[in-house]
């Protein structure tokens, strides 16, 4: 039995073991005092629940339960509907505790808590002694609303923000809460109302209330401003909700209340990254990931735990996700868990907001460049689903502009993707998420009868991509300190491509891959993650066209030489992961080994991991890491028509060590150095007469990041992101050779992102500044034609010894939205570049390299776009 | 795949390549140079793909603005062998099957013909699996030939094919030359050259052929078609014979199909919009659109233009034909 099969047998082992825990039994640990209701509150059955019938129901909510006893946060775990949920949470926030206690001591904890609703009494189940005549029909008392709004993590009123009650003609009254956070709406006529709040820089809340004749409905609603720091570690009769453990000791998460506002990302949160310490810039803002000096395909996104093949529609233009469907966005820009494997760059994980449970939502946008529409809601009360659809309108732009030119567009610049998204909990341990999307692009250009000034470019110009995931996350809560997770995806792609008479491509793969993992708090200071993942696909290739050279650092524009390779087979890549947490008072350890396995070259790795933060206030925070990274050669450097099957893989040594001190709510400031030495990097081998790699290769990385970020807060209306990042970037192709600066080498990277938003009016202004080193590239030295084929290549100068001068560039973002009864309308526009900047980004030659002329990248690029959400 | 998004690099790179800087075309010859090559085999010279055992030579075609400049040059062709990898390099001597040379320029009024070299294809056995054989070479128009053998190129290093000349205002310019003969190992490699059947300018047979040493100015009162410099389109029809586009299998595909046949240009004046134009069953006649300069530019005793046309298939084989008109100031 070979080493695949045998990791396939102990995937599908662990996966039947979790299965077998279907039935388990939970377990009850009793080193602790769990906490009791103390105090219950009442809660309104809403009138949307009456009028479905829904008779009594039970609400499962997660509730954080503060030293004092008070609950400062409720979050529906499983929606029921009608209004149910927000009538629980309303009722749990009024709910008083006895704490909860360790070691003597009150914790501050989370729990899973159950609360039973149920409707009023029917008419004809009243008191048959009161009245029932008919009287004189009078209007009925006006009633009012009266609230106060409060800090969830600090109970300080939040004073300034703007609250509205609107009734069912969807006629809107809005308040500004004073300086106790009060408000007050009187002569309300009987009847539900919505109360909306919109708080500054977070997320708007809406609340159902009921306004009962001639009476005074007091409310209190308590806003969640930053993220809790929630006791992890305890256990409450089963029902304690532990969140996972941290993994790394650095992972910079943007969230979705800046993920759509970032300047100059049209809204895309895939492009706000950009604003990130340590995230390089490449040329002509195509997409490619740059992580603290690490190759383009040594990072990864990952999109619910998942590889995603491409992430960008024509390299960079729009993601191929709706930035709607996002919730968070988290880099790792290096020494990432043992979880991670395969890459040894940097992690940009992707997570999926889960749809909507209240009710039907949707979205419509439409820009210049392309047009969407979104739409989510429930389909039953533990199940629900999201979908989103968005099709390019850049081809019909472009088709306009090159109808009179030398250029004939065949089938123009055209992309589509979609995305299904699915969230099921069939019990209280079980969640099953569904994902399924993929995206399509397509381009085509003839060129007239040589339209073009240099003759090896003739004729055709094309490029396919294509991709279909079909993921399943399915997450177990076994016992209360035992998980497991299981993914499955199937993805099926197609890449081609032909430049004239160059190249050809047609690229097809049939990948699959499965995780198990399962997380384990061994006692209240040990924890551990321990699963396999493996990633197997066959695959088609068919290539003929100049010989490739190497990844990065290539110094020529072509080859002379051309080869035609058709393969195909099948690889498998599996691995397996363990993970130990250990932490005790401030200090928390964390260590990992991944053993990584590739058949197609018949090579494994095994990677030791450590990490280690200490808290020496709970406001500030040092760090350390030092890890082995690990990859395996691209595809075309280990083909067997193309490339070396007997390469090894590539690795990475990482270490890093920083601090970071948060000095108020949402404000963190973080300096961190880093240091990468990089070894058996895939290179050309130069000689015709070898196979094209070996691996030969070296690299080193050094640098150090400052940022500032302020987030908004339920009364800060603005967020600010600001980075710097001083560094360098090495390679060394072959021994003897001396070091030279890697392709994307960008020794200074300022970013600075800024927004304010006035709330009341619904408008918001930013701005995105950009200071980038220009990239390196390599000067030609000499001209070599070939007469027979008519192509002229360039003999280069050292490579990467020339930079384009300093990148600078301003984005602007300027947004008004207008509400209306059940919608809102933004309109938008997504200013880049704003003051025209010619930024050099290549060098362009003439047919025999004797004249050099600068490319520059994007001019202004003003895009209007219009936005509609219900 | 990693690195999907490489690909669009390509294509990024030729969107933007319209704001970039605009150069002189390939096909505008402005001043000497090299602009093809033919492969002819000794006694069948309509086969450009020499077998094992064959004679055939490699002729460099080349393009001047004015009167043909002279040349000196080295030319070697070898076997496969170890070369650096992005460009064909003949580097082991043992590998040379043929070497051409000439050092000093040729006296005035002699013949200038352009840089060859004759070969024997190596037989079978010495041959091997190889397909093709390849040339190196290096060319000067109009001064002397760096020793090409003595002091190659090397990579990341500035390399003049010229010896520099003091006295030359401006210094002579030239080209390194690499190249790859295919060979016939079996039939599907066999290509013969494609052949003009006619030209015609605006409808006129094209037929006056100029000489390599006629003067740039002076045409006016000779027999060259006169075209007055009025920035005027005229066309340039092309037809090829029938048996020009031969049948062949391409790589990877089960049947054969027709080659495809281009005509083009290189001229010393004036404009095209289009470096080619197929010519295929469906589309017999291949047009260049050329476009006179405008007047002011021109000499009152006529400026000869010169047009180095060929005819090639999309497997290298080149006939080449050369054409003129006489640029006269518009009336």
């Amino acid at each position: 039995m070979n080493a695949r099969w045998k990791f396939g047998l102990t995937a599908l082992s662990l996966a039947l073991l979790q299965l077998a825990t279907l039935a388990s039994p939970c377990v009850v640990h009793a080193q602790f005092t769990p906490p009791t209701v103390e105090s219950e509150a009442h809660a309104t059955y809403p009138q949307a629940a009456i009028d479905a019938s829904r008779g009594p129901v039970v609400v499962t909510l997660r509730v954080v339960i503060e030293l004092d006893g008070s609950v400062s946060a409720a979050t529906v775990l499983e929606p029921v509907g009608d209004g149910l949920d927000e009538a629980a949470v309303d009722a749990m926030l009024h709910y008083r505790f006895t704490p909860a206690i360790r070691d003597g001591a009150p914790v501050r904890i989370a729990i899973r808590f159950q609360l039973a609703m149920a409707p009023p009494p029917l008419p004809d189940e009243l008191d048959p002694t009161e009245s029932t005549e008919p009287t004189e029909p009078v209007l009925p008392p006006p009633g009012r609303i009266v609230g106060q709004l409060l800090d969830a993590t600090t109970s300080e009123p939040l004073a300034e923000v703007d609250v509205a009650v609107i009734d069912g003609d969807g006629a809107e009254h809005w308040q500004r809460t004073d300086a106790e956070g009060r408000f007050a709406f009187d002569n309300l006529s009987p009847g539900t109302y919505r109360v909306l709040v919109r708080p500054l820089g977070l997320p708007d809340r809406v609340e159902e209330e009921t306004v009962i004749e001639g009476e005074e409905l007091a409310v209190t609603y308590r806003l969640q401003g930053e993220p809790e720091e929630v006791d992890e570690s305890a256990v409450v009769e089963a029902r304690a909700v532990a969140e996972p453990p941290p993994r790394e000791i650095l992972r910079r998460s943007i969230p979705r209340e800046v993920l759509n506002m970032v300047p100059g990302t049209r809204g895309d949160p895939l492009r706000a990254i950009e604003i990130l310490p340590g995230i390089g810039r490449p040329p002509f803002g195509i997409g490619l990931l740059i992580v603290r000096g690490s190759a383009p395909g040594d990072s990864a996104y990952l999109l619910g735990g998942v590889p995603v093949p491409a992430i960008y529609h024509f390299g960079g233009l729009t993601s191929v996700i709706n930035g709607r469907l996002l919730e968070r966005i988290d880099l790792i820009p290096s020494n990432f868990s043992g979880r991670y494997g395969r890459k040894m760059g940097g992690i940009v994980e992707i997570e999926t907001r889960e749809p909507s449970t209240d009710r039907i939502h949707g979205n419509i946008e439409a820009s210049v460049i392309d047009t969407s529409v979104m739409i989510q809601g429930p389909i039953t009360p533990r199940f629900a689903i999201a979908g989103s659809f968005r099709r390019s309108l850049i081809d019909l732009v472009l088709n306009s502009i090159l109808q009179n030119s030398s250029v004939n567009v065949v089938a123009a610049p055209v992309y589509y993707d979609y995305q299904l998204f699915g969230t099921w909990r069939p019990n209280e341990r079980d969640l099953v998420r569904f994902r399924f999307y993929g995206a399509d692009d397509r381009f085509r250009l003839i060129l007239g009868a040589s339209a073009s000034d240099d003759p090896s470019v003739r004729g055709g110009l094309g490029l396919t991509s294509h991709f279909d995931h079909f993921q399943t996350n399915w997450t177990r809560q076994i016992r209360t300190d035992l998980k497991a997770e299981t993914v499955f995806l199937f993805g099926p792609a197609q890449l081609g491509f032909n430049i004239g008479t160059l190249a050809h491509l047609d690229l097809g793969l049939q990948p699959f891959y499965v995780r198990n993992e399962w997380s384990w708090d061994i006692n209240d200071h040990v924890s551990m993650i321990a699963g396999t993942d493996i990633s197997l696909g066959f695959f088609d290739i068919t290539y003929t066209g100049g010989a490739i050279g190497q990844s990065e650092g290539e110094t020529g524009s072509g080859s002379q030489l051309r080869v035609s390779t058709q393969e195909h087979g099948f690889n498998v890549r599996p691995a397996l992961y363990a993970e130990v947490k250990y932490g005790v008072g401030p200090l928390q350890l964390t260590g990992s080994a991944r053993f990584d396995y590739y058949s197609e070259i018949r090579a494994w790795s095994l990677d030791p991991r450590l990490m280690a933060i200490i808290s020496l206030t709970p406001e500030f925070k040092l760090r350390a890491a030092a890890g082995i990274y690990s990859q395996p050669p691209e595809y075309n450097e280990s083909s067997r028509g193309l490339g070396n099957p007997n390469l090894d893989p590539i690795h990475s040594a990482h270490f890093a060590g920083g601090f970071q001190w948060e000095p108020g709510p949402g404000i963190q400031f973080g300096v961190d150095g880093f240091y990468k030495q990089l070894w058996n990097r895939v290179v050309s081998t130069n000689r015709s007469d070898a196979p094209p790699y070996e691996n030969a290769g070296v690299g080193r990385i050094m640098g150090g990041e400052l940022s500032v970020r302020v987030a908004p807060t339920t009364t800060r209306p603005w967020f600010a992101y600001v980075s710097y990042t001083l560094m360098r970037s090495e390679r060394r192709d072959h021994d003897g050779d001396p070091f030279r600066l890697f392709d994307f080498d960008q020794t200074h990277i300022f970013t600075g992102s800024f927004s304010y938003t006035w709330q009341r009016h619904h408008w918001s202004l930013g701005g995105t500044l950009r200071l980038v080193s220009g990239n390196p590239y390599t000067p030609v030295a000499a001209d070599v034609f070939s007469p027979l084929a008519r192509n002229n290549y360039p003999l280069t100068g050292l490579t990467n010894s020339a930079r384009n001068p300093l990148y600078n560039r301003l984005d602007v973002r300027i947004e008004k939205q207008w509400w209306f009864s059940d919608w809102k309308l933004a309109l938008f526009l997504d200013v880049q570049n704003a003051y025209n900047q010619h930024n050099q980004e290549a060098r362009t030659y003439n047919y025999d390299f004797s004249l050099s002329g600068r490319i520059n990248g994007i001019p202004i690029i003003p895009g209007l776009g219009l936005r509609g959400e219900f | 795949m990693r690195r999907t998004v490489l690909p669009l690099l390509p294509v990024a790179l030729a969107l933007v390549a319209a704001c970039g800087p605009s150069f002189t075309p390939f096909r505008f010859v402005e001043k000497s140079r090299v602009v093809g090559a033919v492969v002819s085999v000794a006694g069948d010279p309509t086969r450009t793909t020499p077998a094992p055992g064959e004679t055939a030579t490699y002729e460099l075609l080349t393009a001047d603005p004015g009167p043909r400049v002279g040349r000196t040059f080295t030319l070697v062709v070898c076997v496969p062998g170890s070369s650096n990898r992005d460009i064909v390099f003949c580097q082991d001597v043992s590998t040379f099957i043929a070497l051409n040379g000439v050092s000093t320029l040729p006296a005035p009024g002699d013949p200038t013909p352009n840089p060859f070299v004759s070969f024997d294809v190596p037989d079978e056995v010495m041959l091997g699996d190889a397909t093709e054989l390849w040339v190196f070479g290096a060319v000067c128009n109009g001064g002397t030939v760096r020793d090409l053998l003595t002091d190659p190129p090397q990579q990341g290093q500035s390399w003049q094919p010229c010896m520099p000349d003091p006295a030359a205002v401006p210094q002579p310019v030239g080209q390194l030359i690499t190249d790859r003969i295919p060979l016939e190992r079996d039939a599907n490699d066999r290509n013969h050259v494609p052949a003009l059947a006619a030209i015609t300018l605006d409808g006129v047979p094209f037929t006056y052929v100029p000489g390599p040493d006629d003067p740039l100015m002076g045409c006016a009162a000779g027999t060259a078609p006169q075209v007055a410099a009025d920035g005027v389109k005229h066309d340039l029809v092309a037809t090829a014979t029938p048996e020009s586009a031969e049948l062949y299998v391409r790589d990877y595909e089960d049947a054969a199909r027709p080659e495809e046949v281009y005509f083009r240009a290189y001229y010393t004046a004036g404009h095209t919009n289009n470096e080619y134009d197929l010519i295929s069953a469906d589309h017999p006649e291949a047009t260049l659109h050329w476009t006179a300069p405008i007047a002011g530019s021109v000499d009152e005793t006529g400026t000869l233009v010169r047009f180095y046309f060929q005819i090639a298939d999309d497997r290298d084989a080149v006939a080449p034909f050369e054409r003129a008109v006489c640029l006269v100031p518009a009336p």
